[in-house]
């Protein structure tokens, strides 16, 4: 896809590149922004894993090497974006090779390397357990992680509508109440609340329930997902 | 797109995250991914179930097929079903068995559609990837052997339509051949052979309307002056009315027809016949000019003439006498003619009293002209047409009291 797109846009690329090159910073700018996604794809694939965070050193590898290429690339000597892709690859491969040799020396360094290790997996092991546990209550309502994939609402606003349900529901502790001891939504309080049609609720059924049990979570960085999504009002929560 | 997301569960062949914007997604698996692990990915890693992703395939390619499907029996059922087959030609028979020919480049028949019940029923399964012309005799002969032939007359429509200019096949051959072929056999008496040349157009609204070529053919030349003639009546009419109709026409447009006759029966082209029809009304004006004059002419043209006077003089009188003609006519017809054109007579004869004294005045007058005619009394002439030229000729004798026999035998 992103291929594609830079397939359709390549005129307009060598022109941009030709600007940046004559100095136009703010070009440059746009254009790393614009390839991001790319230069995500590329690092990824090159390390066959996902990148952690917009933090990682790899990405901030991955975004250096990319602005190299800009400097580096010459026109004459074929297409930007796989000269962009191998100085990308070797950038991050470069730094792979760092990094081990540092871990080693690291490891040799300290006596105690397991504690290191665990101290770096502990924060996932509270995650972890919380969603396994998220995943257990979700069973009791006969509700998978797949049906969740499968049946959360794809547009943008109903999934919030959805969400706004939810968060009504966990905020009113008779509502919770219901649904978790009755294992259903009370259908017709929130159409008497929110003044939201029945349709709506069934349709989002799945997804309302599965946010209810988030809200009602440790999972801090689900919750911060659902508070972003809901804007600067999920936050109270 | 950047997607970040932090990572539920596990599955096989991919994860499920949970996305920033709330979303649930299932993720390509890569290294390092664990349950609660923070990732940023991209549209790319967005897992994509093979089996969705075939039964999808799977889905427009049968919707892709099914239209190809419809495309193409739209195609074959609407034009000429001809084009996907390599048909070149297509010559149609009408005995009353019609049968239509598909004809391949090579001149060779690729397959026999029957148009009707009999056409069925002399159709036998031996006639695929022969030669046009053999295939037509062998109907030919097959329609005899099941009577659909009389003894008295019968008229044998045979239409050729080339879709292919490639085709190796042209009017002239086939009809040469055609009948030679009957003239040649014993058991073809009194056929009447009428060759048309069609076209891809008339092919293709001769299928439309379910007629054969040649009928629709013949249909075409009709409706310029019979306007209420209808594709069924073409379709469904007696081919013997059909030809009587169409030589009664006024129409210039006679290049590409051609008549001819059988075993006994002359060959007689269509342009022979308006040419005839034109010197004929020269003469009929020439008759009106000289009105004055005739009186040194021989006794029975003399008469003839004066006759004429009459009926221009006297307008009115002239009509009646036109009626009384043309009822004379369609007596004797009716007489001659067997049931089945009668309903026919009665519109057709409506161009007849412009033709009427012209006929008159040839049966009665010049041996030249009468000669060129090429209609022998004597020879049995199953054109209905020809029937009512010798009913007249006769009349003209009984008027004028002496024969023109030997004036238009030849």
């Amino acid at each position: 896809m992103t291929q594609l797109l830079n397939f359709s846009f390549l005129p307009r690329l060598e022109s941009r590149l030709e600007r940046i090159k004559a100095g136009d910073s703010g070009e440059r700018e746009m254009l790393i922004n614009d390839y991001i996604p790319f230069i995500i794809k590329t690092i990824s694939n090159v390390l066959n894993r996902y990148i952690e965070s917009m933090n990682s050193d790899e990405y901030i590898i991955g975004l250096e090497a990319f602005n190299e290429a800009i400097d580096r690339y010459d026109p004459g000597k074929g297409k930007f974006i796989s000269f962009a892709s191998l100085v990308i690859r070797s950038r991050v491969t470069d730094f792979m090779r760092r990094e081990q040799r540092y871990d080693k020396e690291l490891a040799e360094c300290l006596p105690d390397k397991g504690d290191y290790l665990i101290s770096d997996a502990d924060d996932n092991l509270a995650l972890r357990v919380e969603i396994n546990e998220f995943e257990e209550r979700l069973k009791s309502f006969g509700i998978s992680l797949k049906d969740l994939v499968r049946e959360s609402p794809k547009h943008k606003d109903t999934r919030l509508n959805a969400l706004r349900i939810a968060k009504h529901i966990y905020t009113k502790s008779e509502l919770k109440q219901e649904l978790f001891s009755r294992k259903r939504l009370p259908v017709m309080r929130i159409k008497r609340d929110l003044d939201i049609s029945e349709k709506l609720i069934n349709r989002s059924r799945i997804f309302i329930i599965a946010s209810v049990l988030i809200l009602d979570s440790e999972m801090e960085c689900l919750k911060s997902y659902i508070s972003g999504v809901m804007g600067g009002a999920g936050y109270d929560i | 797109m950047i997607y970040k997301g932090c990572v539920l569960s596990l599955e096989k062949g991919y994860a499920i995250v949970m996305t920033e914007s709330a979303e649930y997604m299932r993720v390509a698996v890569k290294n390092g991914l664990a349950v609660g692990a923070h990732i940023v990915f991209t549209n790319e890693d967005i897992f994509r179930d093979k089996r969705a992703v075939t039964a999808k395939a799977l889905r427009s390619a049968a919707a892709f097929a099914i239209l190809l499907f419809a495309a193409a029996v739209q195609f074959f059922y609407s034009n000429d079903n001809v084009a996907g087959r390599n048909i070149a030609a297509v010559v149609s028979l009408d005995i009353n068995p019609s049968i239509e020919l598909e004809i391949n480049t090579k001149g060779e028949v690729v397959s026999t559609i029957s148009l009707n019940e009999d056409g069925n029923s002399i159709v036998d399964g031996e006639l695929d990837k022969k030669p046009v012309v053999e295939v037509l005799c062998k109907l030919l002969e097959n329609a005899e052997a099941k009577g659909y032939l009389d003894h008295n007359e019968n008229y044998i429509l045979i239409s050729l339509s080339a879709i292919n200019k490639e085709v190796e096949l042209n009017l002239e051959d086939i009809e040469e051949k055609v009948s030679r072929f009957a003239n040649g056999s014993s058991r073809f008496t009194n056929i009447s052979f009428m060759f048309v040349q069609g076209s891809k157009t008339i092919l293709e609204e001769a299928r439309q309307n379910g007629i054969s070529p040649g009928r629709y053919y013949l249909y075409e030349k009709l409706i310029e002056e019979q306007k209420n003639l209808t594709v069924t009546d073409a379709g469904t009419m007696e081919l013997k009315e059909l030809f009587y109709r169409l030589r009664h026409r006024q129409s210039n447009d006679h290049q590409i027809e051609t008549f001819s006759g059988g075993n006994s029966v002359k060959l007689l082209t269509q342009a022979v016949y308006e040419q005839q029809q034109q010197r004929e009304r020269v003469r009929i004006m020439e008759a009106g000019r000289v009105r004055e004059a005739p009186r040194n002419q021989t006794g029975t043209q003399s008469r003839t003439t004066n006759r004429m006077q009459e009926e221009v003089e006297n307008k009115d009188g002239g009509i009646d006498k036109k009626n009384e003609i043309q009822n004379e006519n369609r007596v004797m017809n009716e007489e001659k003619s067997s049931s089945g054109e009668e309903s026919g007579n009665g519109q057709t004869q409506a161009p007849l009293p412009q033709g009427e004294p012209q006929n008159q005045e040839q049966s009665m007058g010049i041996d030249a002209d009468n000669d060129e005619k090429g209609k022998p009394d004597v020879e049995t002439t199953p054109g209905n047409k020809r029937n009512e030229y010798d009913d007249k000729g006769s009349r003209g004798k009984n008027e004028d009291g002496g024969s023109n026999k030997s004036g238009k035998g030849n």
